[in-house]
């Protein structure tokens, strides 16, 4: 039995003691069977492809770092997400500030747009595949600000609440909730401009 | 029409934020008004979507490419951690040496004001120099004085009275700094 069979048989937590007593193979199967999610939740967050994929390199080299702090309190799986999700927000914070605040910044955080929007009370995906919907709640996703993305990704993926994804991004709860009401609006707004474009 | 407030306060109550008395004011809201509702609605729809369909993403490069990029960020980061700690050893090194250092160099420092000192406060006399000349009839005094840091020598006519004057007069300039 060759050393990467081995380790694919152990679960996480039997994986997380080796690796936490420096045995790299056991970590390269928590590597192998965690990466897909990291990539993923940086990957809506920042929808860059580069971009994630490097941030998913220096997720997993500050969990091997942090290893030892581990102490099994969560899955191994949401530890790593939350490790992702601070990286993925220290990222966009980062491109913020060398972005010049446009007034478009401005508009999208105030929600002047959103605002505007008639409000969409037929399910806009009646009828559509699985695979079909998700690939278009992405591509919705993508129409949202980084900062709007990370509050539905904080709310509706990994199901945080308001003062922990305040205290999370350092913003006031107020603004988490405008935040979260103006992209589940353009969603609903962008969702309803899929099913429109079908029918026709 | 309802206020943005409303309206985050019924998505507030969507969330399960809200206390009790204040999710039973929203509950009353959406009953009794028909654009609260239709928010209510609206939200909870997008909500639904979001949670139960997640995108999946996989990542585009193979378990053993990613892999290899971790591996060498993992070795960089373990090189430069024990540089860090081989240079706060050698602090400690240099430090330790320094604790016998500074008593050596303050020995040093000691001794050499002590020479100085000794130099400086050496007595007027000491300085008073007396100079040979050949001829018979002229006579000398040379003396250094630190202060205006200059060398005198005084050349008298012994026949002349004026260089006993000048002898009594040193001499009694010697004794005044004496005191």
């Amino acid at each position: 039995m060759d050393v990467e069979n081995k380790y694919a048989s152990f679960d996480d937590e039997a994986l997380v003691k080796a690796a936490q007593k420096g045995n790299k193979y056991a970590f390269e199967e928590l590597v192998a069977r965690h990466r897909d999610k990291v990539y993923g939740r940086l990957m809506v967050m920042i929808k860059n492809e580069n971009d994630a994929l490097d941030l998913s390199q220096e997720v997993w080299i500050k969990a091997w770092k942090r290893l030892k702090q581990f102490h099994g309190d969560s899955t191994f799986c949401t530890w790593i997400t939350r490790i992702a999700i601070n990286v993925g927000v220290d990222h966009i914070r980062k491109q913020k500030r060398k972005k010049y605040e446009s007034i478009e910044d401005h508009i999208e955080e105030s929600g002047s747009i959103e605002r505007l929007m008639p409000i969409e009370t037929v399910n806009p995906t009646q009828g559509l595949e699985r695979e079909e919907l998700r690939v278009r709640i992405d591509k919705a996703l993508e129409q949202l600000s980084p900062e709007h993305r990370t509050v539905v990704v904080l709310h509706e993926f990994e199901g945080l609440e308001y003062k922990e994804i305040a205290k999370m991004l350092k913003c006031s709860m107020g603004t988490i909730m405008s935040r979260l009401f103006y992209a589940r609006k353009k969603l609903a707004h962008l969702l309803a401009g899929l099913k429109k474009e079908r029918s026709q | 029409m309802i206020t943005l407030e409303q309206k985050l306060k019924i998505q507030a109550y969507l969330d399960g934020e809200l206390s009790q008395s204040e999710a039973k004011k929203v509950e009353f809201l959406i009953a009794s008004d028909n654009e609260a509702k239709q928010v209510f609605e609206e939200l909870k729809c997008a909500t639904d979507l979001l949670r139960n369909n997640e995108p999946e993403i996989k990542m585009p490069v193979s378990r053993e490419f990613f892999w290899n990029q971790v591996y060498n960020g993992i070795q960089k980061s373990e090189e430069e951690s024990v540089s860090v700690f081989d240079y706060i050893r050698q602090l400690k090194y240099l430090l330790l040496k320094t604790k016998y250092l500074v008593p050596v160099a303050a020995a040093i420092i000691a001794l050499v004001s002590i020479f100085l000192i000794k130099d400086i406060a050496q007595p007027f006399e000491d300085y008073l120099v007396s100079i040979e000349t050949t001829a018979e009839e002229v006579g000398s005094y040379s003396f250094r004085v630190q202060s205006e840091n200059m060398f005198v020598v005084w050349i008298y006519n012994k026949d002349n009275s004026d260089g006993k004057n000048i002898e009594s007069d040193l001499i009694s300039e010697k004794e005044l700094m004496m005191q």
